[in-house]
């Protein structure tokens, strides 16, 4: 298995990347990494059950009490632009 | 041309549980605060913050599974959706991919008397995003605001099968989707509000065939019109496209309320793929046999068990039955005024006739309207006892309906009761006689006129409050 350079534009689309000058050099740097993992697939999997989730947790629940939050002032002052207590984004279609 | 296609139609209705706090962190639900004043670092997705499942959505989950016929999965997870989009702040939405907590269900409708099963294909947990508030449309607004209040607030998404063949079967599904929900009591669904929402999936295809055609998915469906129109919209785009031998594109599209038409959503350069992968911060959930037979015992009346009773208890028509049984509010307001005033045919009718047109021109639901069921009855007593007339009563509905008064003080201020006292009419009906000798003498050669002539003078005099069947009797008896 290996990336073709087609796999790696879609990615880069994908992920908002702008990479369209190096992109066969990031395809070979994937392709080393991808070869050098796919050792695994040489392991015997017979009769091993899907390991879904890898700590042996579940059902970890919060009971449904109101936290305080942090505040308006607070969670807007990393934001670029801010009207009326909104983020105010570019357009967007 | 369009007759002979038919449009194939399946509904993801998103819908917020009503839980006191998001599905992830503490911040308060509750809608109609100032924007972004009800976030946290774990909701506005700053790195290194851990999400924690609410058990009540989880209880709220499968409560909705349960009441929509639904298998309720042992075992569950989350998975993360990835895309870009600005209201949502961690790029990824927390939601169920390949275990979703409820499984296959189903949900029945009924247009135009045919009963009709609707497949539920799932119903999974997941995260709501943020709100975008544009000026007008989303394709015209020059820039988009975000609040992210919204943002982690539960949602199930309930997905049906491709099973409607008209914009009135997708209404009636979601009429009744709502209903069930309603009355499970997991949600407010208000769609106004937001926290019932659906995205239908169109296609057309020939009349006989069994292959499906190309889905388009259309977004933005706030209102049981919109969707419909929504619907008759696009399988007419679709079936004009196809008959001038274009292809059908699979795409999303968003409904445009002020042009009435649905529009592409898609940016040349988006290729859909959301990559989804395992939750790493969420341990998956095992839901025990005993907890989901315990919320199954514990679900109240549902509107089909509802309109069973109230067929069965009261020999109404399925049809005002299932009217009644709309919302547990507008319900209850029945039950409650039955327990009063035992004619229930006549409740029903005065409930979805004139009661009903009052909420819908005040846009107002039931609870939220100032008429109690006691008023409401005192007013069918007024009515049943002949006190006043059926057409003063609209008025002073209408009255109770704008003030909250009883209506027996507002027959009483307004002087409105309805005059049915034998002596008081008497008197009245001998003077109209006695100033009216030709009349009388039209009526004996057997002129019919005259007869009304009188009745109209006694209304007249009475300020049409005199009660006809007694004022008829009367002058009969009086003109002999």
């Amino acid at each position: 298995m290996s990336f073709t350079v087609e796999e790696v534009e879609k990615l880069a689309l994908l992920a908002k990347i702008d990479i369209n000058e190096d992109i066969k050099l990031y395809a070979d740097q994937l392709n080393l990494l991808l070869n050098y993992v796919s050792i695994i697939k040489d392991v015997n999997t017979d009769n091993v059950e899907p390991l879904i989730y890898i700590l042996p947790n579940y059902n970890v629940f919060r009971a449904d009490e109101i936290m305080p939050s942090i505040g308006q002032d607070k969670i807007l002052q990393n934001a670029t632009v801010v009207e009326e207590g909104y983020f105010k984004v570019p357009k967007i279609i | 041309m369009y007759s002979e296609y038919e449009v194939v139609i399946g509904l993801e209705v998103h819908v917020e549980l009503k839980t006191k706090t998001k599905i992830f962190c503490g911040c308060s639900t509750e809608f109609g605060a100032l924007p972004n004043s009800q976030v946290c670092p774990s909701c506005a997705g700053f790195p290194g913050m851990l999400p924690v499942l609410n058990e009540q959505a989880v209880e709220y989950a499968i409560k909705a599974g349960l009441a929509l016929n639904c298998g309720i999965a042992d075992y569950c997870k989350f998975d993360r959706k990835n895309y870009f989009y600005p209201d949502l702040p961690t790029a990824y939405q927390i939601t169920q991919f390949d275990y979703p907590i409820c499984l296959e269900g189903h949900l029945d409708i009924e247009l135009d008397g045919k009963k009709k099963r609707i497949g539920i294909t799932r119903a999974h947990l997941e995260e709501d995003a943020g709100k975008l508030i544009h000026q007008g449309s989303i394709t015209t607004s020059p820039y988009s605001l975000v609040d992210l209040n919204r943002a982690g607030v539960p949602l199930l998404e309930i997905v049906s099968e491709p099973d409607m063949r008209s914009a009135a079967e997708a209404r009636a599904y979601m009429e009744k989707l709502r209903s069930v929900l309603l009355f499970a009591g997991v949600s407010d669904c208000k769609m106004q509000e937001g926290s019932l929402r659906c995205d239908a999936n169109i296609s057309v295809r020939p009349i006989g065939t069994t292959t499906f055609g190309t889905r388009v998915e259309i977004k933005n469906l706030n209102s049981f019109r919109a969707l419909e129109r929504a619907i008759e919209y696009e399988a007419k785009r679709q079936v004009d496209a196809i008959e001038d031998g274009e292809e059908i594109v699979q795409e999303t599209r968003t409904w445009d309320e002020e042009k009435q038409v649905t529009k592409s959503m898609r940016t040349k350069e988006e290729a859909e793929d959301y990559r989804y992968f395992p939750e790493p911060d969420l341990p998956p959930v095992r839901i025990a046999r005993d907890l989901v037979e315990q919320i199954k015992n514990g679900l109240p009346e549902l509107p089909e068990q509802a309109v069973a009773r109230l067929v069965n208890d009261y020999e109404l028509s399925e049809y005002d039955a299932s009217v009644l049984t709309l919302t547990p509010e507008y319900l209850k307001f029945f039950d409650d005024s039955v327990k009063i005033f035992n004619d229930a045919k006549l409740v029903a009718n005065w409930m979805m006739g004139d009661l009903n047109r009052l909420l819908n021109n005040a846009n107002m639901e039931i609870g939220e309207g100032k008429i109690l069921p006691a008023d409401f009855t005192d007013l069918l007593f007024l009515i049943d006892k002949g006190e006043i007339s059926g057409k003063m009563a609209k008025n002073v509905l209408e009255e109770m309906f704008n003030s909250g008064k009883n209506p027996k003080d507002i027959v009483k201020e307004k002087g409105l009761a309805q005059i049915s006292d034998e002596d008081t009419l008497i008197t009245i009906i001998e003077e109209i006689i006695v100033k009216n000798p030709k009349v009388v003498e039209d009526y004996k050669q057997g002129k019919d006129k005259a007869f009304g002539f009188f009745v109209g003078q006694v209304m007249k005099a009475t300020k049409g409050q005199a009660n006809p069947a007694v004022v008829n009797k009367l002058l009969k008896k009086s003109l002999e």
